[in-house]
């Protein structure tokens, strides 16, 4: 009895240790902290100059013209999308799936999923000549139309990512409503507010365990969908290298490798700037790296069917197409998509070296630099390949490099999602607090029983 | 610094002369030109289908055939309007023009054409138009199979199939997201 009840204290002591320590990445920021959201913010105001110009005289002010009318704001668009799939990879497939080790990434990924789908509908926004109209696209919208489509499901996916990433926060934000005391009031009263009364009493674990449920469930067919719709944007519209059936799930596929490499990202710098070793391990980067490889081979798969058609029959405008990619204006990006954000990281990750912490943030980058270029290239070369012949335009309309308006609002696009994870990240527990603790006691009981 | 200040005023100064003068000059050419009195007929022989125009204008007490006129004929269109007759429909010493109208013109489903009259930048005749309509169309039935529920067609057209399944997983995703919300008011209060 005696054993027992110092076991008991034992385990408390060190949940008070732990809950400390995790607690420890929300207090007040350092002062390299307050430099970094100081230079994404002068990113983003510069993006927001850039915006007025295009605002004030017109979409002239970008490089987009008749044929190519979608350009690195679209292929910046799919590419958030993308990111924002990770949420449903890692907080609800693996969590389904009880794989446990996962538990500790599950904030930060549903952190990456909600940052990037608000900045995803925003850059929909910012490629509208006329946003004030853009209410319209819902009261006049036709529902035959894949955009109206998309349209919904974003709304949907946002609103889902919150929940997702609060719900399983309410019992974190209660403990820093009740243990953090050297905070703001302003943060006080948040915590007051968004903890819901959380004390977690039984009815309130049992419903949050519901819910909880429920969403990582729904979230998975609704991601399905929100990048399958994405692509049918591009799909249902007749361009070469867009009128293939395999583009739903190659870019599913391609968004799930995204994804993961962006996670490994985010775990190396949150492990490093919150001093993070013991909850983030080596070993998380060695299974992540596998999952990463194996995500890779299945997007190689898909791009090895989306390319072999075509480039074997070669016809009319589709044969021009793969001829720009494979040797035109477009290979060298094309080729430096597919080998070093592709091929190579395979190769890298399939050895366990390749798996270390700082040499899988950096083959992940490079799997992020592809993904972002592979984008590019899957909205602009096809729009300068229309079927009917282009005749009799201003050379202006033949190429596309983007202007320096467009840059500078992708870059901001950019700087708000790192802002927003930034933000988040000092805002709330990195690691899940209370899961952290039931899995280590869960495991520490079983190590007594054995 | 001196000169800049001793020239600005005289630019003002210029500028606003040569507003006046320009309102001025368009206010006396304006008042130069006289409206005109149009008046049309349709003909109708056999297939030759004609407009005749007569032009007029005021002088002094009586009417006076306005000669060496060009006049303008056109059928409303969709997205503009057609231009019928000649390059120049000129009138003679009795202001008259006579221009052959074409008889397989896609009129409305009863034949009805839209026509305007127009006299434009005549030398002493105002701009003037006139909005008629004529029964020699070729008279258009649409296709109405165009109108019923497609993928294609306008959105009050949408497959019915289309909007119960898409409202249906908007229905039920979204009552999902609300019951979550009412779970978490639930969580509030207890």
């Amino acid at each position: 009895m005696i054993n027992d009840s110092k076991i008991k204290r034992d385990i408390k002591s060190a949940d008070d240790k732990v809950i400390d320590k995790l607690l420890s990445t929300v207090k007040t920021p350092k002062a390299i902290f307050k430099i970094w959201i100081i230079v994404l913010l002068i990113i983003i105001g510069f993006g927001c100059f850039a915006y007025y110009r295009q605002l004030r005289f017109g979409l002239i002010v970008t490089s987009m013209r008749d044929y190519t009318s979608w350009g690195i704001y679209i292929s910046n668009f799919v590419f958030f999308v993308a990111v924002s799939l990770i949420g449903s990879l890692v907080s609800s497939i693996l969590k389904l799936a009880k794989v446990k080790w996962s538990y500790p990434l599950t904030r930060i990924s549903e952190i990456i999923a909600v940052a990037a789908i608000i900045c995803a509908a925003i850059i929909i926004i910012v490629d509208m000549g006329r946003p004030d109209r853009f209410l319209n696209v819902i009261f006049y919208g036709r529902i035959q139309s894949p955009i109206i489509w998309d349209v919904l499901v974003i709304m949907t996916y946002l609103v889902i990512s919150l929940l997702l990433l609060y719900l399983p926060l309410l019992p974190d934000i209660a403990l820093c409503r009740d243990r953090l005391k050297n905070v703001s009031a302003w943060r006080k009263k948040m915590y007051k507010i968004l903890a819901l009364n959380w004390q977690n009493k039984p009815g309130q674990l049992r419903r949050l365990k519901k819910t909880s449920t429920i969403l990582e469930i729904m979230v998975i067919p609704v991601a399905f969908a929100i990048h399958t719709i994405t692509s049918w944007l591009f799909a249902t519209t007749w361009r070469p290298g867009w009128d293939s059936t395999n583009l739903g799930p190659y870019f599913v596929s391609g968004a799930f490798m995204l994804g993961a490499a962006v996670i490994i990202i985010a775990m190396f710098f949150v492990r490093r700037s919150f001093s993070l070793q013991d909850y983030i391990g080596n070993d998380h980067f060695d299974k992540m790296g596998k999952i990463l490889v194996l995500l890779s081979l299945v997007y190689l798969y898909f791009n090895i069917n989306e390319y072999l058609g075509p480039a074997f029959k070669m016809v009319g405008v589709e044969g021009e197409h793969i001829t720009e990619l494979f040797s035109g204006d477009y290979a060298m990006m094309y080729w430096l998509v597919q080998i070093p954000g592709l091929m190579l990281p395979i190769l890298i990750m399939l050895f366990k070296r390749g798996r270390q912490p700082f040499i899988i943030m950096i083959v992940s980058f490079f799997i992020l630099m592809g993904a972002w270029f592979k984008r590019f290239l899957i909205v602009i070369p096809s729009l300068q390949h229309p079927y009917l012949p282009i005749q009799d335009v201003d050379e202006s309309y033949l190429h596309y490099y983007p202007t320096w308006e467009e840059w500078a609002i992708t870059l901001a696009s950019f700087a708000g999602v790192l802002l927003i994870i930034t933000i988040l990240l000092k805002l709330f527990p990195i690691i899940p607090i209370q899961e952290y603790i039931k899995h280590e006691n869960i495991n520490s009981e079983q190590a007594r029983d054995i | 610094m001196r000169n800049f200040y001793t020239i600005a005023p005289t630019y003002c100064l210029l500028r606003k002369l040569f507003l006046v003068f320009f309102l001025l000059s368009s206010f006396a050419s304006f008042s130069q030109k006289e409206s005109a009195e149009i008046h049309y007929r349709f003909i109708d022989e056999e297939s030759n289908r004609r407009v005749a125009i007569q032009v007029f204008q005021q002088d002094g007490s009586e009417l006076k055939p306005v000669e060496e006129l060009d006049v303008l004929l056109y059928v409303e269109r969709l997205f503009t309007n057609l231009p019928i007759g000649d390059v120049f429909n000129t009138t003679d010493e009795k202001g008259l023009v006579e221009i052959h109208f074409p008889s397989d013109l896609p009129g409305d489903s009863i034949g009805n054409l839209n026509l305007i009259i127009k006299i434009e930048d005549a030398e002493t005749i105002r701009d003037t138009s006139i909005y008629t309509k004529v029964k020699w169309g070729v008279p258009v039935l649409y296709d109405r199979s165009e109108e019923k529920r497609s993928l294609w067609a306008a959105r009050a057209n949408a497959p019915i199939s289309l909007i119960i399944l898409v409202n249906s997983l908007l229905f039920g995703v979204w009552g999902i997201i609300i019951y979550i919300c009412y779970e978490m008011y639930l969580i509030k209060k207890e």
